[in-house]
Parts: structure tokens; C-alpha cells; sequence
């Protein structure tokens, strides 16, 4: 879920094709050359996201089972600087953000226990960025990125039961990885801007974190199921590279209109997989497919200056998900979203402003067969892996997010 | 849109009236549909519908019973109460059971018996000659509650449901009843009492697995006669189908018992750790009084040879049942899980086996007089010198000290077990048929568990101890293994009477219990 710049996402979290401030950064860094003046923003968004689940609905074995995850709120926020002389070509930036973020929280006993309980996902990119106006109508940037962060997975283990009920494990480590985030602005014309941008994939690689199993004392000796005192893992969560392109139309001086496209490289995201120092369960490694499809996100918005100050946004995209069927899991139960926005922007004073947003994020009530799951695990099994229904909870899925965000901006 | 601004209380609550519409997804309603009366619904059955579980009847076990499970799902279609013949909580350990307690090592785990409760014994029993129902000739306290209605009585074969006083030498069934009605009630005149509204039966396992886990051995169990299984079956299901109520139900065939953790457990363990090329020698008796010990007494000559050479049967190791990639056994020859104390001493000289089984054969059986005046360790002896065993010579794999009957299922006797299941579940099965009954496939769904499958994510199998569904002696269900039997009963009855009765999440509930 991308919330980079509260104007933005008032309008759709577009963006690529217009240069506004030094969010572009993050959007376009051949952009942040256009932006007019020196800028320092902070921001930051609440995130309340809600999966439902309905367990699998058979004609011979309905269900009338059904929870819904209690997620913390999530709280991504972005900074941005730039700084540049005046009438200078160059302008240099610094980006401090949190592109990926998720929190996810399930009941410990709820019917997918054993798939997952909890994941915390946190990554925050720090990308130092130049760019240049190499004419006047068009300008090149480029950041390095270097992300650290957090990751945190708890489930059950259901197979195993002592005094105490199921057994758990719980996977936590910190994560570090590198990339680049680079773009292109073209002022077509008074009205029209062009923009492209890549960033990279990153890959989060937690290296020597920290793998604990509460578990019956007898499975970690003499039955040596469990390492003693858990044990070290590796693991490499792959951020996927994004590839836009952004126009933007000021089609008279109070009203703009955006559109941007992007490319998510999703199919890096092959399988989760987690190497032990020690054996788990038998195997110094657990993996689990995810098969990720790359995905289109399609944005549109607009912005309408209703006087001097104050500044109305509206928006909506359409995110396509990058998850086959018979592959969603509880941490991420992706169906095709729809997105909608709306967001305002007040100056105080010319230096001085500030920017709201509301973002709705509806997904689409999405089905997850037993048999595609079961048919998925045989032709896995088929090319020599594990079978993989233990990753996969049948049932029906839907999810609902709102955030609202805030942000404060000086010029100079 | 500035006052919006200006008064942050607005813009909180507007927010937190937006948090609490959560995501919805229409959550269908439990019912019957008017098509089944399950106001007074009950379980006939044996141990499984009991809720025994390793190796013993408790309060914890009869709780999550299947037909228990099976009520509750019923109560939210609009059934009525069940109650189960729970041992009070001071008798709460029943008839004891087993307990898993730790490992000596990987492969061997350490079974403590939680002996019987004592404030669940009445007293003493005079009838004494069947030890799977009535192991130490004990009469259970009688069930005092509100009526009951799961019918589960371990030990109870299709063949004994018309036995006058059968609640003598059953004292599961005993408990259920009064005084009066002991000398001669029989189960099925007292299931049909109940005048169900709905029922379910899953009858006819102890007619078969008697003698598969006494390894064929006839003297322990026997098969069933098929003429009697057919007649007390039949009139089982027309008596209790032509009740006013007319009330429906559905009935489970039995599984082939091969495919349990009590079979599937020893025996591939042992065909991996022998040369594939070797034999094993399993001794067979015919019965304990003819040919084995009434003998030995009765003709002290040492001419008498009780190891007959035509009761030695020579197994190839390759004949061992053993789990192939696909779930699918290959080879008919089965150990039982009773065999895993000897397992470790096959290749090696000794004679435990044998001393342990005649001890037990001469404990287990009332022998006539004047036998039964000789000192049950004289008789040990006895019947252990004269037998002709050599136990200098290594057991299991020589002729002349072979693995003991009761130990092994034999390509003979798993045919002869096979063929009674499926002769019992095709009477099963036409009866459900004629009746307009749902049909449980406990056979085809007992196999999908041995072949592995995956509940709510969590692997099952028939795995001893971890495979999740069974419990430890490996036969009897565990909680999970409950929920499962639960829920395809469950299937068969929507699927027959096109109701919504809600299934169960068998993950909820817990397999063995690891120390």
C-alpha cells in the first residue's frame, strides 16, 4: 500500500507526472529538478485495515464460520528535503519513507492458526537523491535507496499439542536491503507533463534473526523436532521493482488532472522461505510458494484549486493483484482493489501548508478454493517441492482499509 | 470545509464512525430446512461414538465424542439437548487410560497407564471371559443424569445388539442401565426406547477388529457370524425407521482396519531395518486350550510337541505392509502396536514375548478345573517350558522361536478381515439404501487420512502419535480425529436431506497430547 505524499494520495496517489514539491522523491526524481522551490515536508497516515474471513462454503459442509483480523494501526510516514540554489539545474534531495508496511493480526485460535497469527512487516527507505534540468523541458534524477526494517511472523503449530494447547513458533528478525529509485519529467508543454520512473526491487534480507518455538518440551528433546533454545534464520522478503508512467494536464489555472500507470514487478515473490542454522521439524529450511504475477495499478485524480488557499482533491485507482488463484494467504489476502480518495490542501501562508487525505481501500470478496490449493500443491510436489496446503487457509476473504493522513510543508 | 477543519471532535468522530464499518460477507444461517427432526437425536455405536480414546473410556474423551460434536453443530440448526453418559467429575479418569509421558528415545515413547478411577467401580464382576470388554471383571458405577442419548458402548459388535443381559459382561452398557432392567434388556430394545427423532449408527467395527487385533488369533476375537451381523443389523435399522417418529438418520460402514496407526506402525519400521530377501516365523494357535496349554497340563509328556512345524508360518520381510509414495500400503502382512515392546528384540536369541503373552493369555482366561486351582505362575511356566520354543535362537526371524499369533496379521487373515468389511458394509450400505438413510464412508474416509491429508492447513495422517487424528493405541480418535468423524457425518446428512447443518474446524481441536 503506497502513501508517499498526502497530496498525492488525495489524488489517487498519482503523481509521477507532476512535479510538486519534494515528495518526487519518491514519485519521480527527474521531477524534484522541477519543483520550484526548497521544501521540507513531513507526513504521516493511520492505516486501520480489517481482513473478514469466511471459512469454505461446501454445498455438503457450509460453514457459518467467520472472524475478522484485529490488526494494529498502521502508521506510515515520509519526510522529505530538497535543497538547491536558486536558478540552479541541480537539485539535491532526501527522502526518508516507509514504502511497505503491513500489520497483520488474527485471533490465536482462529481457524488458520496454523497458517498464521500475526506478521509485522516494516521497511523504511532512506534515499539520498540528485537530480538535474537538463533543459528546460526536460529533467533526470536518480536516489539510492537503502531500506532497513523489521520483520515478525508468529503462528501456531498445529500438529503438536501439550499441556498448554498448540504450539507456536515465532520468526524475528531485522532486515536490511539496497536499491535505486530513478526518473524522468518532461514539460511537454504549459499544460502537459510527462513523467517515467523505476525503482528497483529491494531485497529485505534478514540475516541471523531470531527463530523461538514454544513448544512440549518432549519435541525438542529427545524427539529433537525443535532446535533447543530456537535458533538463527535467514530469509530475503523481496520489495518489488515498480516501473510508472505519469502525465499530468493543468487544464486551466484551478484545475489539474493526473493519471499515472504502474508496473509492479511482482513476480520476484516466488516463495517465502526460511533457512535455519539448526533443523526445524527435520529440515534446515521452510518454504512456502507465493508464485507472484506482476500487477497493474491504474490512477486517475484530480486537484481544483477552489481559491487562493484552499486546495480539493479527489482520486481513485484500480490495484490488480498479483496473486494467483488458490495462492492467497492470511498475511496478505489480495483480491483486485478499488481505491478511492479524496484529500484537501490549505496554505497558510505561502511558505507555510498543509495537506489531508482520506483514502477507502474496498477489496473485492475474494474466493480461495480447497482444490485449487490441493491442485497447486500437486503440481509443486510435481517439480520436486513440498506439498504446500499447510500455507494456505480455504475460505473466503474481503478486505476493507481506511486512512486518513496528514501533512505539513514549508517552502523556502 | 474550514469549521470541518477547525473542529477536530467533528473530523475524529466522522473518522471513528468510518472505522466501525467493518468488512462483511454474508455468513449463511445453520438449518435444517425443515427437512430432519433432530429435537431428540442419538448415537448408537461402540467405543468410537463413545469417545473412548487411548485405550480407555474418560470424562475428557466422552466431552468431545463425536456424536457430542456432532449435537452441538444440531443445536444451532434448531436441535434439542444432548446429553452423553459422563463419568462424574470425581470419576473423571473412568477406566483409566493412557497417558504419553516422554521418550526413552526418538522412536520409543513412554505410555503410562492412569489406572482406573475408583470411584467409577462399583465392584466386581462375575462374568470375566471377555477382556476387551470387561478387562478386569469391573462393574462401573451406573450413569446418574439427565437422560441419555449417545447409545456409544465400547466392545459392542452388531452381534450382540440382541443379547438378553448383555449389560452383565458389558459394563459400558451396564452403567446404563437399572437394576431391573439388566438380566434382560437388550442394546437395541433399549436404543429404540429412546423413540429418537433422528439417529446416527455407526455400528459393526468389533466385528471385525476383535480379531484383527488380537492378530487373527480366534480365542481373543472372532468375525462375526455374517448370517446374525445381517438379521441384528436389519432389524436394527427397520425397528428403528418404522418408529413412530419415523425418524431419520444416517449410518457409517466400517473401516478397513489395516488402515489404523495400530497396524501401520511396527511393521514398516521392521521391513526397513531386516534384509528384504529374509523371512519372519509367526507361530500360530489355533486356540490357547487346545493346543497350547490344556496339553501341557494335561499331558506332562515331554514327547508332546506344542511348536508344530504346520503352525509356524514363514513370512517373507518384503510381505510387510509398508506406506508407498502415494499413501497406498504394499504388502498384507501387519504388526500390531501391542508388538512394539518386542519389535526392538527381533534378530536377537531371548523369550520375552513369549513369557509376556502366555501371562497374559492364562490371566485374560478362566481356565476349567482342576487347572484353575494351579498357581497362575506354575502355569506360566509350564505351558512356556513345554512349548518346544528354543529362545536361544534369534526371535522372530527362526523358525523355532517365532513371533506369537496375536501379534501378526497374516496375509490370510488381513483377506479374511478385508473380506468381512466389505461383506459388512455392503449390508451396511443397502440398508442405508432401502431406508433412505445418509451413508458415511468412515472406510474411504479412514484411507484419505492414511494417505495424508491437510485440515484447516495442519497435516493428518496415520502417523502414530504426531498423524494427529488418532489417538495412543491407535485405533480410538482423538479430539481432532472426532471433529473429522463429526463433520463427515455432517456431509452425508446435507448431502442426502439437502439441510445446512454447519461442519466444525477440526484445527480447533487437539491431536495427542506431548509432553
Amino acid at each position: 500500500m503506497a502513501l508517499q505524499g498526502q497530496r498525492q494520495i488525495g489524488m489517487g496517489h498519482t503523481g509521477v507526472g507532476l512535479a510538486y514539491d519534494a515528495s518526487s522523491i519518491f514519485f519521480n526524481p527527474g521531477g524534484l529538478s522541477f519543483t520550484k522551490t526548497n521544501n521540507v515536508t513531513f507526513g504521516g497516515s493511520i492505516i486501520r485495515s480489517r481482513v473478514r474471513y469466511l471459512a469454505p462454503q461446501d454445498a455438503s459442509a457450509p460453514s457459518n464460520y467467520s472472524t475478522m483480523t484485529d490488526s494494529p494501526l498502521g502508521t506510515p510516514f515520509t519526510f522529505y528535503a530538497s535543497y538547491g540554489m536558486k536558478d540552479s539545474k541541480l537539485k539535491f534531495g532526501l527522502g526518508v519513507y516507509t514504502p511497505y508496511g503491513s500489520s497483520v493480526k488474527w485471533a490465536d485460535d482462529w481457524k488458520g492458526y496454523a497458517v498464521l497469527q500475526e506478521l509485522k512487516l516494516q521497511a523504511i527507505f532512506i534515499q539520498p537523491t540528485v537530480s538535474y534540468k537538463i533543459t528546460d523541458k526536460l529533467g533526470i534524477g536518480v536516489g539510492f535507496i537503502y531500506a532497513v526494517g523489521a520483520v515478525e511472523l508468529r503462528k501456531g503449530i498445529g500438529s503438536l499439542s501439550g499441556a498448554n494447547g498448540f504450539g507456536s513458533a515465532n520468526l524475528k528478525g531485522d532486515a536490511s536491503g539496497m536499491g535505486f529509485n530513478a526518473g524522468l519529467h518532461f514539460q511537454a508543454s504549459d499544460k502537459l507533463s510527462i513523467g517515467a520512473s523505476y525503482r528497483s526491487e529491494v531485497k529485505m534480507k534478514v540475516d541471523g534473526g531470531d527463530a523461538t518455538f514454544n513448544v512440549p518440551p518432549s519435541t525438542v528433546s529427545p524427539l529433537g523436532l525443535f532446535p533447543a533454545g530456537g535458533t538463527k534464520f535467514d530469509a530475503t522478503l523481496p520489495l518489488p521493482a515498480t516501473a510508472t508512467v505519469g502525465f499530468g494536464y493543468k487544464v486551466n489555472d484551478k484545475l489539474t488532472l493526473a493519471l499515472d500507470y504502474n508496473y509492479v514487478f511482482w513476480s520476484a515473490y516466488k516463495e517465502l522461505k526460511f533457512d535455519y542454522e539448526k533443523p526445524v521439524n527435520g529440515a534446515t529450511s521452510s518454504a512456502s510458494p507465493r508464485k507472484y504475477e506482476d500487477a497493474s495499478i491504474i490512477r486517475v485524480g484530480a486537484e481544483y484549486l477552489a481559491s487562493e488557499k484552499l486546495a480539493l482533491r479527489a482520486g481513485y485507482y484500480f490495484d490488480q493483484s498479483p496473486v494467483q488463484d488458490g495462492y492467497m494467504t492470511p498475511e496478505t489476502p489480495d483480491a483486485n482493489r478499488n481505491c478511492f480518495t479524496l484529500g484537501l490542501g490549505f496554505k497558510f501562508t505561502e511558505k507555510f501548508s498543509a495537506d489531508a487525505s482520506f483514502l477507502f481501500i474496498e477489496g473485492d470478496e475474494r474466493e480461495q478454493k480447497q482444490s485449487d490449493i490441493d491442485a497447486n500443491s500437486a503440481s509443486n510436489v510435481q517439480s520436486g517441492a513440498k506439498p504446500s496446503q499447510d500455507s494456505f487457509l480455504a475460505g473466503t476473504y474481503k478486505l476493507r482499509v481506511f486512512v486518513p493522513g496528514i501533512s505539513l510543508s514549508y517552502r523556502f | 470545509m474550514k469549521t470541518y477543519l477547525k473542529n477536530p471532535g467533528i473530523l475524529g468522530m466522522g473518522i471513528l464512525v468510518l472505522f466501525s464499518c467493518d468488512p462483511k460477507i454474508d455468513t449463511p444461517s445453520p438449518s435444517v430446512e425443515g427437512k430432519i427432526d433432530v429435537s431428540n437425536y442419538i448415537a448408537i455405536g461402540n467405543s468410537i461414538t463413545a469417545g473412548y480414546a487411548s485405550n480407555g473410556l474418560y470424562l475428557e474423551g466422552q466431552k468431545v465424542a463425536y456424536p457430542v460434536l456432532m449435537a452441538q453443530q444440531f443445536k444451532l440448526a434448531g436441535g434439542g439437548e444432548f446429553n452423553a453418559p459422563l463419568f462424574a467429575t470425581n470419576e473423571s479418569d473412568g477406566t483409566g487410560y493412557l497417558r504419553l509421558d516422554g521418550f526413552l528415545s526418538a522412536t520409543s515413547p513412554i505410555l503410562t497407564s492412569v489406572p482406573r478411577d475408583p470411584d467409577a467401580v462399583a465392584g466386581k464382576s462375575a462374568f470375566a471371559y471377555n477382556s476387551s470388554l470387561n478387562p478386569d471383571s469391573i462393574i462401573l458405577n451406573p450413569y446418574v443424569g439427565p437422560t441419555n442419548h449417545n447409545w456409544g458402548v465400547p466392545g459392542i459388535r452388531v452381534a450382540d445388539i440382541e443379547t438378553a443381559g448383555y449389560g452383565y459382561p458389558n459394563s459400558y452398557f451396564g452403567r446404563m442401565l437399572s437394576d431391573a432392567e439388566k438380566p434382560t434388556t437388550t442394546y437395541s430394545a433399549k436404543v429404540l426406547a429412546q423413540n429418537p427423532t433422528f439417529f446416527t449408527c455407526w455400528l459393526g467395527n468389533n466385528d471385525v477388529l476383535g480379531y484383527s487385533t488380537a492378530g487373527g488369533y480366534v480365542d481373543l476375537g472372532k468375525i462375526s457370524n455374517p448370517a446374525t451381523f445381517t438379521a441384528n443389523y436389519n432389524n436394527l435399522i427397520n425397528n428403528l425407521t418404522n418408529l413412530p417418529a419415523k425418524p431419520k438418520g444416517a449410518v457409517a460402514n466400517i473401516p478397513d482396519v489395516t488402515s489404523l496407526p495400530f497396524f501401520t506402525t511396527i511393521g514398516p519400521g521392521l521391513k526397513l531395518r531386516l534384509p528384504q530377501n529374509a523371512f519372519i516365523y509367526e507361530f500360530k494357535f489355533d486356540s490357547i486350550f487346545q493346543n497350547t496349554i490344556v496339553p501341557v497340563l494335561i499331558n506332562p509328556d515331554p514327547a508332546v510337541v506344542i511348536l508344530d512345524s504346520n503352525k509356524v508360518n514363514r513370512i517373507p520381510v518384503s510381505g510387510l505392509a509398508s506406506l508407498g509414495p502415494l499413501g497406498e500400503y504394499s504388502g498384507d502382512v501387519f504388526l500390531t502396536l501391542t508388538f512394539s515392546p518386542y519389535a526392538g528384540l527381533v534378530g536377537k536369541p531371548g523369550g520375552k514375548a513369549w513369557r509376556d503373552i502366555i501371562k497374559t493369555l492364562v490371566k485374560t482366561f478362566i481356565l476349567p478345573p482342576p487347572f484353575d486351582q494351579v498357581p497362575k505362575d506354575q502355569l506360566e511356566l509350564l505351558a512356556w517350558s513345554k512349548a518346544g520354543l528354543d529362545t536361544t535362537k534369534p526371535f522372530g526371524v527362526h523358525p523355532k522361536n517365532p513371533i506369537p499369533d496375536v501379534f501378526v496379521l497374516n496375509s490370510n487373515e488381513t483377506a479374511q478381515a478385508r473380506n468381512a468389511v466389505a461383506n459388512f458394509n455392503q449390508i451396511i450400505k443397502s440398508a442405508a439404501e432401502s431406508k433412505g438413510l445418509a451413508y458415511v464412508d468412515a472406510n474411504s474416509f479412514l484411507k484419505n487420512i492414511t494417505k495424508g491429508a491437510y485440515y484447516d492447513a495442519i497435516s493428518t495422517s496415520a502417523s502414530f502419535l504426531s498423524g494427529g487424528a488418532f489417538s495412543l493405541d491407535g485405533v480410538h480418535l482423538t479430539p481432532r480425529g472426532n471433529a473429522l468423524a463429526a463433520n463427515e457425518f455432517i456431509k452425508a446428512i446435507n448431502s442426502k436431506y439437502g439441510t445446512k447443518i454447519t461442519v466444525i474446524n477440526p484445527g480447533q481441536y487437539r491431536g495427542v497430547t506431548f509432553p
